[in-house]
């Protein structure tokens, strides 16, 4: 199991590593990546575009390593490239595996790259699928995910694949090793499919989460004005530092340990929601917590700018956790914020909004802050004038 | 002409005996090519005996190409084995492929490609399509060599395995098929 997992890391760094160089030599070369995508062929090209989908910003340094290590290995040649010999050679070296082909012959570690698929992914590629395929898939993952994924069939299918998982026979393994490299391509590229939006959208919702909010807000505006539809979807896409009060517990404090300096955090938190500020003092370690209150309160003022770029870079660290798979996908976080009505308000009156959360089926606007407050004031006064009225007429009863 | 025709059949022959061979050992399925026949006819003749529906490779040949196109029963039927399934020639009517199917299609398709890639006949992998309307590889008065090879899996008909060649290429390149025969 660590093993597949370590593979599957390594994956995904050879796919960070390709989306980086593919990048920094369309950047000198415009239009040369257009070309090795035609060169590539759909699948790999649509998993590699994902990836560069993923990538966020690449410091110097990273871009530096990747170029040395391709230069390297297409230029000077200086390192090894892998091959059948050197995998035979290391096969029986290591295991003593005399015929490779055997190696290929058996199920351990056979379609393993299906447990890090979502059940839906994993369902709607099943139930396009011949019958014969999803009873192997499912007789080959844990008992209760195949349970549960069976059941998702319609009955007359369940009762199908279910006879069919009785009588399997031993399969062409080999070929099955080949298929199982096919589908990983094919259905790894599609992990975030989850969000049903088109790729565009997607795409663009990612830049945008880049940008600082006010820019943000102002092409989402410009956005909305023509097509308030993609507008809206763009906006449901986007991870902002808000989101961050619907983050695990856990998550948020394996992503505070990674903020640094802590006083980025501070400016980052200068005018947020109570809720959230309390949230994020409640997940950071007792040792920090006096340093970052501090931190606050040397921040307090800061510019609007830095305040959000420093939220923006908070955001970025955050994306970058959940590609080294150290936090958990963020999509479940935008999916939670869309399932509380959640509404993104300007800093100012965060604590307003909380106070007084507007309910998504009220047809009435919400009234602005001013003007609760000037007609609060005038109720106050008549109640104060009856008051004194009522106290002056008991005064002239008991004279 | 004929007698290079001959030479060319018997290389389509033992192509055949190679897939059957090959498909027979990896799936254990008795897949059998019960009826051989080809020859010279207009691509129309060829275009109405070709299904609508199936699994077509096209090669590239000098801008033109070769069409080999494999039934859907023998697709269904292969990948229902290689996943570990039965023989169930029944209830194998699809109008579509899945992406399982649409790989050992692919593999299928591959052993014709490694047989013309050792006879170094410059022919290429082009695409594969599953409707017969999407392939314009010849014109219909265009004389062409078709091939059919009807299969049968325990007794049970299965469809065939037919390809379609431009003459073109049987004769730039027969020496190779000349070679095969002696």
């Amino acid at each position: 199991m660590n093993l597949n997992l370590s593979t599957n890391k390594s994956i995904t760094t050879s796919r960070r590593k390709a989306a980086i160089l593919l990048m920094y030599l369309d950047s000198k070369m415009p239009g040369l990546s257009q070309q090795l995508f035609a060169k590539m062929g759909e699948s790999r090209s649509k998993m590699l575009l994902h990836e560069i989908n993923q990538l966020g910003k690449v410091d110097k340094t990273e871009i530096s390593h990747v170029m040395d290590e391709f230069y390297e290995l297409a230029i000077t040649q200086n390192s090894v490239i892998g091959g059948k010999n050197v995998t035979d050679k290391l096969l029986k070296d290591s295991f003593g595996i005399e015929d490779p082909d055997d190696f290929f012959s058996s199920k351990s570690g056979l379609f393993d790259f299906i447990n890090h698929l979502s059940d839906k992914i994993l369902i709607d590629y099943l139930k396009k699928e011949n019958r014969q395929v999803a009873a192997l898939v499912l007789s080959l993952i844990p008992d209760e995910r195949s349970a549960k994924l069976l059941s998702e069939f319609p009955v007359e299918q369940t009762a199908i694949i279910s006879k069919k998982m009785l009588t399997l026979d031993v399969p062409n393994y080999p070929l099955l090793w080949k298929f199982h490299r096919e589908l990983e391509l094919n259905l790894l590229g599609e992990d975030d499919d989850t969000i049903e939006e088109s790729q565009q959208i997607f795409k663009l919702s990612r830049v945008l989460e880049m940008m600082v909010s006010d820019t943000r807000k102002t092409v989402v505006d410009m956005i909305s004005t023509q097509d308030k539809s993609s507008a809206d979807k763009i906006q449901e896409l986007i991870f902002s530092f808000n989101d961050l009060v619907f983050m695990s517990n856990k998550d948020l404090g394996i992503m505070l340990v990674e903020i640094d300096p802590l006083s980025s955090l501070a400016v980052a938190m200068q005018g947020i929601s109570a809720e959230l500020k309390d949230k994020l003092l409640g997940s950071i370690s007792e040792r920090l917590k006096p340093r970052l209150e501090e931190e606050i309160t040397n921040a307090d003022g800061a510019a609007e700018e830095d305040v959000q770029k420093a939220q923006g870079s908070i955001v970025q660290l955050c994306r970058k956790l959940e590609n080294e798979e150290k936090i958990d996908p963020l999509v479940e976080i935008i999916k939670q914020k869309q399932a509380s009505n959640f509404v993104e308000t300007p800093k100012s009156d965060a604590k307003e909004s909380n106070e007084f959360p507007i309910e998504p089926e009220s047809e009435e606007a919400p009234k602005p802050e001013k003007e609760i407050n000037e007609q609060d004031i005038e109720k106050k006064k008549e109640k104060e004038k009856e008051a004194v009225n009522q106290d002056d007429a008991k005064e002239g009863d008991v004279s | 002409m004929s007698e290079l025709l001959g030479h060319f059949l018997k290389f389509n022959k033992i192509m055949g005996l190679k897939l059957t061979n090959t498909v027979s050992a990896q799936l254990k399925v008795g897949l059998c090519v019960t009826e051989f026949s080809g020859g010279v006819k207009e691509y129309q003749a060829c275009h109405s005996t070709l299904p609508k529906f199936s699994f077509y490779g096209q090669f590239g040949y000098q801008n033109r190409g070769v069409l080999v196109g494999v039934d859907p029963k023998i697709i269904m039927l292969g990948t229902q084995r290689c996943f570990g399934g039965s023989i169930d020639i029944a209830n194998m009517n699809a109008t579509s492929f899945t992406f399982a199917e649409d790989f050992f299609g692919k593999q299928i398709i591959s052993i014709f490609e490694k047989e013309f890639q050792e006879k170094e006949c410059g022919l290429e992998m082009n695409k594969i399509d599953y409707q017969l309307d999407r392939s314009h590889l010849f014109f219909s008065d265009e004389k062409v060599l078709f091939v059919e090879m009807k299969c049968t899996v325990e007794g049970d008909s299965v469809g065939s395995i037919c390809m379609v060649y431009p003459l073109m290429f049987i004769k730039q390149e027969k020496e190779k098929w000349i070679t095969e025969d002696s």
